[in-house]
């Protein structure tokens, strides 16, 4: 034992580590000064090329003013309700919004990305050529400042606004749109869940600079949809890259938009927690008045609620379970606002009644079954007993709030005698006293309802319906199942009845989910529902241009869906927000909260500066 | 020694084939295998047809259609040193593409392309001859010379010829089988679908980089553990010398006052902390010390502050007299909480450990020997006993090294802290095969390699253990 390891060695080896620690934080610190450096020098290098630009353009003769009050002018038409915004006595530039994610976000290459929350990062910075208004649902000017269909609804021609801008100062013009598109369809790109939308586009051509025509292949009422939703990116910046670098480059997020990322697209990466987009200088149309927008990556519900009760997010979404305590918490009220909301993009509940099973009709072939079954559940109590109040009872698979809705139509009520007599002349009744109703031929109504098995709500929800049913002497049977098996059941059509959520768009293709021809080859017809009617009208209404011609297609088929009742229909889910108290201009419109680039912050209640 | 090392070291190939042999099959038995939580990772049910096709596409270019073992061998093919070439890498060879344009050029229809449609013809022909294994000079003769819509018949009859026999039922499922609608699709198109699953080349096996392929997500594998490795590490390494350096000496203490109220009380705090669930306290630290209602001492959760970028590296008092806590601070202060999340639950089994080794110890003849020739208790304590009972807590560190590097998923998660234990629980959610791979053979490598060195140490520690 003569290297006995004593007091000094000891002494000895802390002083060592103390020395590589230091050694370590010392190279941070100066990879912390390269960086900051390198930023200053990028932003400088951006600052002179626009210094020559503008010296170019002085010397050329061109009078800047001019353009720029042009492009001024028609900036503002295309952004309207960012100049509303300007329009407040208190309007100030200024101060951040912070936002907050539940999930990471790996990616922000447009096209390629699929992340949840991409696109409401993209949605800030890349630009479309025509946008719907969030109040009234019409098509408004974007990148195109006007546009005109062909009669026959195959052929749209756009054209550009002059004024457009990318964020670093090039215009936006017809080649740019070209080459998204063309971009989009390269089968190298990775952008399977984009392109499969643009399979009806025939082709995208550019006439001359500032227009752009569209050719479908078909008619198709989504058409114009399909078009104008198109993100325009710059072609000058993305020819650079080669197919596979765009594929896997996480942060190529540039486009025309009123906020920009922060920093070099190209380095950026993910995983610091946080994204931070900066209000883009050189943008078009009216400057927004937030400074930045940055989204926080939180991934736990309490570490999200106490991070917005310390005021270090601006927005918190509310579940439902957590509705009832935090809508009176004072703490919260004081510092924020209270928004609650109906979205044409939230989607509805329903019930699927299976009506074929293993080739034979099922006990709910029968819309009599299925329209009793309707009316037995008491789905006003549900909205507020289960859903805390959030939630409307739906009468089909349109939004109450869009055109494609008849407001005539009212859901059907809550009335089990009218139920019990529809079953009875359906031939249900309880003929041998046992408690449970039956048909002629003995067989007892008994089926199993399918959920997942992970979420509580429908848990509770299906318990409820369990009650409702057993006092009208039908058994059901809860049949919790884990996601993949559920989807594994869905495709071989091999359940009873299923509960589930569809999602919303602002007018949706019923297609899939309602027309025979979806029943087999994987379609999402999986109740099996047959109509003549329905089919029909989902045809036309399909091939109808004509928006209002279509509409009325629509309202039509709501009206049979309500008669014949392959769902039951259960609720349109309202969204909870709250929002820091210090932002003006939130407003609720008819697919959420309008966007944050509308919002601003009075000068003396701003907190966070540059 | 070396043969013992080099024996272990040939046993730690089959170990390890058998560990992701069992990780990959069952998560390919489970109901819908890889391809099964697609839409599930979206969040809802996505409307209407393209959902499927999405699906399709996936399960193409990820292979999830094929047998489980075919998509295992053609995983250890990826990750393996020596193996089959991919077509993929043959076609995206720039010099077999240029040779391909030069090619293109060569023939009279290509007078009327431009360079882009030029690289994309050579590009597909590329494509075309690996897939069909056709010589590219006769793909681009077809191309060229043909009618687009006699090509495009032509390359879907070579497909259902090809040696591949199952493309005609892969192309069914496409719907492109329609001889009619498949006419009537672009050259490009055709292309496309084709190019969506990647042929292994079984040629002579190459030396070659091995590469843990790509997430769903559309990035390498290893530069998603190279960005969330760095978090984990960070955490580990401040929390377990931490670890050590309580748990020790109580262990220590408690020993030599064996029965005492220090013994006992240490006891019972450790194994209750022991106890108590991460998720819980995680929850609690958040809910009370980083809360506006109560203590809001540290922040909630993450790395840096939002305007970390804009500080100082050290604590300064910037030119106004306002005090900044620095990048250094910052940092430290929002590692506090995880770090203490680490820790708590670690204090028992060490101290237990140390105070168990230290009682054996006392109670041996050396121990005797030296009060019986008058030694000090306490330089009996510390200088005779403690070198000998610190052996075993040597090999409890090396077995802890893989739990550094995998990280941990409950902590992580609470303070959204972007490590390892994060990247592999969303990828197992999602079924991310080669994510959940990735992680799994390093994860299973290290643990392999620390049970080696473990087993040597304790040989070079105590000289008793021999293994030769």
């Amino acid at each position: 034992m003569n290297a006995r390891f004593g007091v000094k060695d000891f002494f000895v080896f802390a002083l060592l580590l103390a020395v590589l620690v230091s050694v370590w934080l010392g190279v941070k610190a100066r990879d912390r000064q390269w960086t900051l450096l390198q930023s200053i020098d990028d932003r400088l290098a951006e600052n002179n090329r626009t210094l020559t630009q503008l010296n170019r353009t002085l010397s050329s003769g061109v009078r800047p003013v001019a353009a720029a009050t042009n492009g001024t002018a028609a900036a503002t038409a295309s952004h309207p309700r960012i100049d509303a915004a300007h329009a407040f006595p208190d309007f100030a530039e200024g101060d951040w919004f912070i936002d907050v994610f539940a999930q990471t976000v790996g990616k922000l290459t447009p096209h390629v990305s699929t992340d949840v929350y991409q696109n409401v990062v993209a949605s800030y910075v890349v630009e479309t050529l025509a946008d719907r208004d969030p109040d009234t649902l019409e098509w408004a000017p974007s990148l195109a400042e006007s546009w005109t269909i062909s009669d026959d609804g195959l052929t749209i021609r756009f054209e550009l606004n002059p004024a457009a801008r990318f964020s670093d100062g090039t215009p936006v013009t017809a080649a740019d749109v070209v080459y998204s598109y063309e971009l989009l369809m390269n089968p190298k790109i990775d952008a399977p869940r984009i392109r499969v939308y643009y399979s009806k586009v025939a082709s995208v051509v550019a006439d001359g600079d500032h227009a752009v025509v569209f050719t479908l292949s078909e008619p198709y009422f989504l058409g114009f949809n399909i078009c104008a939703g198109l993100e325009i990116l710059p072609k000058h910046y993305y020819e650079q890259f080669s197919e596979s670098e765009f594929n896997e480059t996480p942060g190529l997020l540039m486009g025309s938009g009123p906020y920009r990322l922060d920093g070099d697209p190209a380095s950026w990466t993910p995983g610091t927690g946080k994204i931070e987009l900066v209000r883009n200088d050189n943008f078009w149309g009216p400057a927004p008045a937030l400074d930045r927008v940055v989204f926080r990556e939180i991934s736990d519900g309490t570490a999200r609620l106490a991070a917005f009760r310390n005021q270090e997010i601006d927005r918190f979404g509310v579940e439902a379970a957590q509705y009832l305590t935090l809508k009176d918490d004072e703490q919260l009220l004081d510092q924020s606002n209270l928004y609650e909301y109906e979205s044409l993009t939230g989607g509805y509940r329903y019930i699927g009644w299976n009506q074929v099973r293993d080739g034979e009709p099922s006990i709910f072939a029968d819309v009599r079954v299925r329209r009793a079954l309707t009316m037995l559940a008491d789905r006003q109590e549900m909205a507020e007993r289960l859903e805390a109040g959030l939630a409307t009872v739906a009468s089909g698979p349109f939004h109450p709030l869009g055109d494609q809705a008849d407001p005539s139509i009212e859901p059907w009520p809550y009335d089990p005698d009218a139920a019990n007599a529809l079953l009875k002349e359906a031939g249900w009744e309880d003929r041998d006293g046992n408690g449970v109703i039956e048909d002629a031929d003995g067989r007892e109504m008994k089926f199993k309802l399918v959920y997942p098995a992970s979420s509580n709500t429908y848990q509770q929800m299906v318990f409820y319906l369990k009650d409702a049913y057993a006092r009208a002497g039908i058994v059901m049977d809860p049949d919790p199942l884990e996601w993949t098996i559920m989807l594994q059941r869905i495709d071989s059509r091999d359940f009873d009845a299923i509960t589930l959520g569809w999602g919303g768009t602002i007018e949706s293709d019923p297609m899939q989910i309602f027309h025979s021809d979806s029943i087999e080859g994987g379609g999402d017809n999986y109740v099996s529902y047959r109509s003549d009617e329905a089919d029909r009208l989902i045809t036309e209404a399909r091939v109808t241009v004509d928006e209002q011609a279509r509409m009325a297609l629509w309202q039509k088929l709501h009206r049979v869906l309500h008669d014949d009742q392959p769902y039951t229909f259960l609720f349109n889910r309202k969204a909870v927000v709250f929002v820091d108290q210090r932002f003006s201009n939130v407003q609720v419109t008819k697919t959420g909260l309008n966007r944050a680039e509308e919002w601003f912050v009075p000068g003396d209640l701003q907190r966070y500066r540059d | 020694m070396l043969t013992y090392t080099v024996r272990r070291l040939l046993l730690m190939v089959p170990t390890l084939l058998g560990v992701l042999a069992v990780v990959f099959f069952t998560m390919a038995m489970a109901p819908g295998g890889f391809s099964g939580s697609q839409l599930n990772a979206e969040g809802a049910q996505t409307q209407g047809e393209e959902a499927r096709r999405i699906q399709q596409y996936f399960a193409r270019r990820y292979g999830y259609d094929q047998p489980a073992y075919v998509q295992f061998g053609r995983w250890l093919n990826l990750v393996s040193p020596v193996g089959f070439k991919m077509a993929s890498e043959m076609k995206n060879d720039p010099a077999r593409l240029a040779e391909a344009e030069q090619g293109v050029a060569g023939f009279p229809a290509a007078a009327a392309l431009n360079e882009r449609q030029r690289r994309r013809v050579a590009d597909t022909a590329l494509d075309a001859a690996y897939y069909l294994g056709l010589p590219p000079a006769d793909v681009l003769d077809r191309l060229l010379t043909e009618p687009p819509e006699a090509a495009a018949a032509w390359f879907l009859e070579e497909l259902d010829a090809s040696e591949d026999a199952t493309w005609s039922a892969k192309l069914a499922a496409w719907s492109v089988d329609d001889p009619e609608a498949a006419r009537s699709l672009m050259l490009e198109r055709v292309a496309f679908e084709v190019t969506g699953r990647d042929r292994v080349l079984l040629s002579r096996p190459t030396l070659k980089w091995p590469s843990l392929g790509d997430s769903r997500r559309g990035r390498p594998v290893l530069d998603l553990i190279a960005e969330a490795l760095p978090v984990t590490l960070l955490l580990n390494v401040i929390s377990f010398p931490l670890i050590y350096l309580v748990a020790v000496p109580t262990g220590l203490l408690a020993a030599s006052r064996r029965g005492g109220w220090f013994d006992t009380g240490s006891g019972v705090l450790f194994i209750a902390l022991w106890s108590f669930p991460v998720m819980f306290a995680g929850v609690l630290l958040i809910g009370y010390l980083a809360n506006v209602q109560f203590l809001r001492w540290f922040p909630t959760g993450g790395l840096h502050d939002l305007r970390a970028d804009r500080m100082p590296f050290l604590p300064t008092t910037l030119p106004g007299g306002t005090w900044t806590r620095g990048w250094l601070l910052d940092t430290v202060w929002h590692l506090v909480l995880p770090v203490v999340c680490m820790m708590y639950g670690g204090f028992a089994v060490l101290s237990k450990l140390t105070r168990g080794s230290v009682l054996d110890n006392l109670s041996q003849d050396y121990a005797r020997t030296a009060r019986a020739k008058g030694v000090p208790e306490s330089d009996v304590l510390w200088f005779h006993v403690m070198r000998n009972s610190l052996l075993p807590l040597i090999t409890v560190f090396v077995g802890v090294l893989p739990a550094m590097i995998a990280g941990s998923v409950i902590v992580e998660t609470i303070f959204s802290l972007p490590g390892m234990g994060k990247l592999g629980v969303e990828a197992a959610f999602q079924k991310d095969r080669e994510v959940i791979m990735g992680t799994t053979l390093i994860a299973s490598l290290l643990t392999l390699v620390a049970l080696l060195l473990r087993d040597l140490l304790y040989a070079v520690a105590d000289p008793r253990v021999s293994y030769d």
